[in-house]
């Protein structure tokens, strides 16, 4: 290292190389900055003011906006800065809501920490902020206005590493807040509740929701069974709240504690995970078939095809097979799976909704496979009542997933049978943690307890769903033994681990070369959409979690920011997944007997039925139209989409010839024009609407004739009646 | 691998800890230890590795080959290294333990975790089909316990023909994995230390063995704990009842040999003791009986290298409860177990020469046979056998109790008998119980007085005194006048024993000459005093005429009674 690279920081030489900020080099000579906008993964903000230095001859910086420059001389710790770091922070809390005691953030609360290690006692200064309604639109997170204290790391959060920018700064100076556009609720926006905000939140302005007490009403009702099923990133990160290493497993306990608590039976959503590896997996081999067989392919597993056709699944199904799904949905249906490559996997809730409200051209893309969520309830739903002789109704399915986003997955009404939902409720790691606390059960003194069979079962392939890769890899050790290509040895693949944010890998079985992509964390997924469909980067199989590590860095989990946290908590599953007896999901013999026994053939009817799923286009924002003209009661109405994609296809230019037609031509009264927002049609806009009608591709040529159609077909009374109404109009507007 | 590591003997001593006491030697089945400075050692070649020694051993030193860094060696060289574990661990470890235990082998470097039993079943069905098949009337000899195996090869031979035919399930076992994996290396893993003799003999067939004692310290060295793990199966468990081979009578059910859980066509016996009286009854009146014979007492649950985190009944019960399994498809026999058992090869025992034995045992006073007394205290079931022992180099002369006390007592008697100070012992009826020489010089008398009371020979008060128990000792000087004797004597009580003893010092002599300085002296003073007398009548006698002469001799006569005064005081 250079010898000139270093500064002085409180009176000792400190070297530094390649640290980002003043803050980082402090950090690193073991003085600890307070902060709270400060996060290595976001951009630099310079918003909470603490991590304040003094630099000789510059004076008093924020030094995490500070570039690290030779020869420095700082002081961390002055009277002055002592001072001002405390009236900041006593600024903070005037106008933070202090119900301390009761808020879900209490004891993990960085202001709560903070203001004791900086000997803020007192707050002199008045609160001057008007209460503001809490946000409970949404299933998985509660936005709290009240406790924000505008540090704007969700907001850094939302938009840097999850790309999508669903809340952000609001209004100016005094009366700025953070909230989602139009004042409205997270559920009425884009986000897909992946919870990164309320992860990095220092407070409890954005926090999970609770669903503790509706599971211990549960566990009270005498007539309810209830069931766990405890996701795979769980287990690496639970004994991080009571005190153990990150990626130290503690299923057994876990286990322990949910029979302490009063759950009939625990499984292991990893066996669901095994049952999602072979569906996807299959679902995967077809695409990868009929790909191959080019343009003209129909489904592979097509009669009509004859001898010719191979189908990877042929075996599975045996001769007289027919396409279970084509059937199904009668003599129009093509194959689902004759769909082009790549595949997308589907396992993470927050990316199929992403997809669904970003990305609408992929969705015939995405896996039709369900979560392994998902698939737990619903195969527990066919399977469990008869096997513990209990009516369905009195059936309880409970999550323990490391995430927020199951919580609104697992409320979908696509996954409810009769308006019963297959999963009931989902707690997160913390909550699960928190059960744990509030029963009094002290977790290190627990002697493991046994899984419950046969949903317990699983191999190493479901385990590692946890991690970022590890779907992949789990695809991979089942397509690849399908493809023909026996590996030796290890059945480990460590090009597609890691926690890069995207990478890549080909994996060569017999005369097949597959290729992978993975992205973990929403906007490398969105980077990776872009290289795919701009040439630059080709792939078979595309795996994306939202949560930056995958699911062990999961908004549910314990909170961390630290990617060694993160690559502990994979090490975990990783060994987990090595010292389980099996590791390819086409060898637990138990979910075989679940076939067999009750779902028939893999990616067949019934495995349809219970395991995949469809996708919709979502409207990114619950939004009614803008009206712009003057138009009477029963005016013709237009609508012009102004979302960006048509705006970018000249919307806003046709909106205005369009107003001004209208405007010239006297229908003022007769037409209503409206700015509306998205018509979800993103790719063939400009859309517009008259009526019923939705023309895409839309030019204004188009627009008026379609506009004069329907005039000239309106009732010349009711014609008449409208051109008077402008004609009333027009003078008072003139 | 690089090249072999040098394995030493499966059972050793820790010299430092080796304190002769013989436990080690009394227990030992075949005598494979050697006394040497009072020091046991184990004889590698004499040596069955039974490990009895080691379970025995109060003081900790008699230990086994520990074998993890051969294991880690398989672990880092080998393609694969497959585990074997034995049945017995269901009764080592807690039910949420033994589902962790396969993941934390894996997470040691194990590729494949399987159960021993599983070459347990196939020798099972092996012995059953052999019984039925075989004709004769002879004994057959059950061959999973590798001790007992190699006691009858070699301390009775005579018997070792009728040693059934086949591998322990030991082998049997890693037959079968390294058919199915040649490249791989087998670690068996079990509460035996003798199977590591077993495998040190197999030819490479099982690479390396560790006792679950070593396991358990592996795992803590490497900060593993069970806890820790996510319950897995083993790749491989054994079907049927095979897992109730580690207890006597396993096989018989495994095989479903007899439904009945008492049967006259077989029996089982553990322990060495129960081992050795079936071996010598069938030695000398064969007949057709299966003998299903586990070295250690109970069976494999308490192999010597089980640990102590169960009792024996807890894995007793547990390997019952645990033991059997639904037979739902058995496996195809594959008669992997068949195995060609080396001839017996009878341990060469140096002849011994008759005469040096017959002198050494008169040395040792044992000449006669009524001094053989046979008691096994030295380890050796008789006077003779140690006496061949000790010719043999194997055992010390002086390893015999009545022969080492005979030496103490002389001694301590040498020095009684050979005291100049009078000593006597009396009970506490003060009748004489035992006089030395010198008591009986200085009082004059013979053994005749033994058992008489000690009044006859003195004024017993000291022992009175110490009779009733006020003082813990007299000392005092007394002058016997009857026998011419002053003592200075002392007195003291054996508690214990209600005996007392008294020492006299004999200081007549001395005391003697006091006298008689003390008679010369007054005998001097008392003739100056006649001479003074006498002189004075002279003088005054003679005063009429020698007035002078007088008082001259009155002053050397006053000189010389000053003298003789002066000598008494200093003398006092």
């Amino acid at each position: 290292m250079n010898t000139s690279s270093t500064m002085l920081i409180d009176g000792r030489q400190v070297s530094f190389s390649n640290e980002r900020n003043v803050l980082e080099v402090v950090r690193k000579a073991g003085i600890e900055l307070p902060t709270f906008c400060y996060h290595s993964q976001l951009s630099v903000y310079g918003a909470c003011r603490l991590c304040l230095v003094d630099i000789e001859g510059r004076g008093i910086v924020t030094s995490c906006s500070t570039i690290p420059e030779p020869g420095l001389v700082i002081r961390t710790q002055t009277p002055e800065l002592r001072s001002m770091r405390k009236i900041s922070l006593e600024l903070l809390l005037a106008n933070h809501e202090q119900a301390c005691p009761t808020c879900s953030k209490s004891a993990s609360c960085q202001l709560q920490a903070l203001a004791r290690k900086l000997g803020v006692h007192r707050v002199r200064f008045k609160p001057v902020h008007k209460h503001r309604p809490l946000d409970l639109s949404s299933p998985a997170l509660v936005r709290d206005p009240n406790k924000c204290i505008l540090c704007g790391d969700c907001v850094r959060m939302c938009a840097e590493v999850q790309g999508i920018g669903a809340i952000d700064f609001a209004r100016r100076g005094h009366d700025v807040f953070v909230g989602p556009a139009f004042g409205k609720g997270l559920a009425e926006v884009d986000c897909v509740h992946c919870g990164q905000c309320a992860a990095v939140c220092p407070t409890g302005a954005i926090a999970p929701r609770s669903h503790i007490d509706q599971v211990m009403d549960a566990l009270d009702d005498p007539e309810k069974v209830v069931v766990a099923q405890i996701a795979p990133a769980v287990r690496v990160a639970l004994g991080e709240a009571f005190g153990l290493r990150p990626g130290s497993s503690t299923m057994g306990q876990a286990v322990a504690a949910l029979k302490r608590l009063g759950f009939d039976k625990v499984f292991d959503t990893a066996f669901a995970a095994d049952l999602t590896v072979l569906e996807e997996a299959t679902e995967f081999l077809g695409r990868m078939h009929s790909n191959n067989l080019g343009e003209q392919a129909q489904c592979p597993m097509d009669n009509n095809l004859g001898n010719q056709a191979k189908c990877p699944m042929d075996q599975d199904l045996g001769e007289q097979a027919k396409c279970p799904i084509s059937k199904k949905l009668g003599e129009q249906a093509k194959c689902p799976i004759s769909k082009k490559l790549p595949q997308f996997t589907s396992c993470c809730p927050a990316w199929v909704s992403f997809v669904e409200r970003h990305h609408p051209e992929l969705l015939s893309s995405l896996s039709s496979c369900r979560s392994p969520q998902q698939m737990f309830g619903a195969v527990a739903r066919e399977l469990l009542p008869t096997q513990l002789g209990i009516e369905r109704r009195h059936l309880v399915v409970v999550s323990i997933m490391p995430c927020t986003a199951k919580k609104v997955e697992a409320g979908l009404q696509k996954f409810s049978v009769d308006g019963r939902p297959d999963v009931d409720f989902v707690l997160t790691t913390q909550e699960l943690a928190q059960l744990i606390e509030r029963a009094g059960l002290r977790f290190h003194e627990l002697e493991p307890a046994s899984l419950d069979l046969p949903l317990g079962f699983k191999t190493g392939a479901g385990v590692i769903f946890g991690n970022t890769g590890g779907v992949a890899e789990a695809v991979l050790r089942y397509a690849g033994e399908k493809l023909g290509g026996h590996r030796q040895g290890s059945v480990e693949f460590h090009a597609v681990r890691g926690l890069e944010g995207i990478r890549t890998a080909s994996v060569r079985f017999g005369e097949q070369t597959l290729r992978l992509a993975i992205a973990h964390g929403l906007a490398n997924a969105k980077e990776l959409i872009r290289r795919l469909q701009s040439g630059e980067l080709e792939a078979d199989l595309v795996e994306v979690m939202a949560c930056p590590g995958g699911c062990v860095g999961g908004a549910g989990q314990p909170i961390t920011s630290s990617d060694e946290v993160l690559g502990k908590r994979a090490q975990g599953l990783y060994d987990a997944d090595r010292t389980l007896q099996l590791h390819k999901s086409q060898e637990n013999h138990l979910v075989a007997e679940l076939y067999r026994n009750e779902l028939g053939d893999c990616g067949g009817e019934k495995a349809h039925e219970l395991l995949h799923t469809s996708y919709q286009h979502r409207r990114r924002i619950v939004e009614d139209s803008l009206a712009l003209g003057q138009a009477g009661a029963n005016a013709l109405c237009l609508r012009v989409c102004v979302g960006t994609n048509c705006h970018l296809k000249g919307a806003q230019d046709l909106l205005h010839r369009l107003l001004r037609y209208v405007h010239e031509h006297e229908l003022d009264a007769a037409v209503d024009v409206q700015a509306s927002f998205c018509f979800e049609r993103c790719d063939r806009g400009p859309t517009v609407s008259i009526e019923d009608e939705v023309i895409e591709r839309c030019s204004f040529e188009q627009a008026v004739s379609a506009l004069e159609r329907r005039l000239l077909s309106l009732p010349q009374s009711a014609l008449g009646a409208l051109r008077a109404a402008s004609g009333e109009q027009q003078p008072s507007a003139e | 691998m690089d090249e072999p590591l040098e394995l030493g003997p499966v059972v050793f001593t820790h010299k430092a800890q080796c304190r002769d006491c013989y436990r080690c030697l009394r227990m030992c089945p075949v005598k494979a230890i050697r006394l040497e400075n009072g020091q046991a050692s184990v004889v590698p070649e004499l040596c069955i590795a039974c490990g009895t020694c080691i379970r025995e051993c109060p003081q900790g030193a008699k230990a086994f080959r520990n074998d993890v860094a051969l294991v880690r060696r398989l672990l880092a060289h080998r393609p694969r290294v497959l585990a074997s574990v034995a049945p017995s661990y269901v009764g080592l470890l807690h039910p949420w333990e033994r589902q962790r235990l396969p993941p934390a082998l894996r997470c040691l470097g194990f590729s494949y975790v399987s159960e021993t039993a599983v070459g347990a079943w196939h020798v099972a069905q092996e012995s059953t089909e052999l019984l039925r098949t075989a004709s004769s009337q002879e004994p057959k000899l059950c061959t999973a316990c590798p001790a007992f195996v190699r006691y009858v090869r070699e301390y009775r031979p005579a018997l070792a023909p009728f040693l059934m035919p086949l591998a322990s399930p030991m082998l049997t076992h890693a037959r079968l994995l390294k058919a199915r994996f040649p490249d791989a290396a087998v670690v068996f893993i079990g509460p035996c230390v003798a199977k590591k003799d077993e495998a040190g003999r197999s030819a490479g067939l099982v690479d390396a063995v560790l006792t679950f004692e070593e396991l358990l310290q592996w795992l803590e060295d490497e900060e593993l704990d069970l806890s820790a793990f996510e319950e897995s199966d083993f790749d491989e468990l054994a079907p049927g009842s095979a897992g109730l081979f580690p207890l006597p009578g396993g096989l018989v059910e495994a095989g479903g040999m007899d439904e009945r859980a008492l049967s006259e066509s077989s029996i089982a016996v553990s322990g060495f003791d129960e081992l050795r009286e079936a071996l010598d009854s069938l030695e000398s009146c064969p007949q057709a009986l299966l003998v299903e014979a586990l070295f250690c007492p109970q069976g494999c649950i308490n192999g010597p290298a089980t640990g102590q985190r169960q009792t024996l009944f807890a894995r007793r019960l547990a390997v019952l409860r645990e033991g059997r399994r639904p037979l739902s498809a058995p496996p195809r026999p594959e008669h992997a177990s068949t195995w060609e058992l080396p001839s017996p090869s009878p341990q060469p025992l140096a002849p011994v020469d008759e005469e040096e034995l017959r002198r050494l045992l008169e040395e040792t006073g044992k000449a006669r046979r009524e001094d053989q007394l046979d008691c096994g205290a030295c380890g050796y079931p008789s006077c003779r056998a140690k006496a061949e022992a000790v010719l043999r180099g194997m055992a010390e002369r002086e390893m015999c109790l009545p022969l080492m006390r005979r030496l103490a007592e002389k001694r301590t008697d040498k020095i009684i008998e050979t005291s100049p100070n009078g000593i006597i012992i009396v009970d506490a009826q003060l009748s004489i119980l035992h006089m030395n020489p010198a008591f009986r010089h200085f009082f004059l008398c013979s053994d005749a007085v033994l058992g008489k009371k000690v009044s006859y020979l003195f004024d017993p008060e000291p022992f009175e005194t110490l009779a009733a128990g006020s003082e813990a000792q007299v000392e005092c000087t007394q002058r016997h006048e009857a026998y011419n004797l002053i003592c200075h004597e002392i007195f003291y009580a054996l508690r214990e024993e209600g005996q007392f003893v008294g020492i006299f010092v004999n200081i007549t002599n001395s005391q003697g000459n006091k006298r008689k300085l003390d008679e010369l002296r007054s005998h001097t003073v008392q003739q100056a005093h006649e001479l003074l007398q006498h002189q004075f009548q002279m003088a005054q006698q003679m005063a009429k005429f020698l007035g002078e002469h007088t008082a001259q001799g009155e002053a050397l006569v006053k000189n010389l009674l000053a003298l003789a005064l002066t000598d008494e005081r200093d003398g006092g």
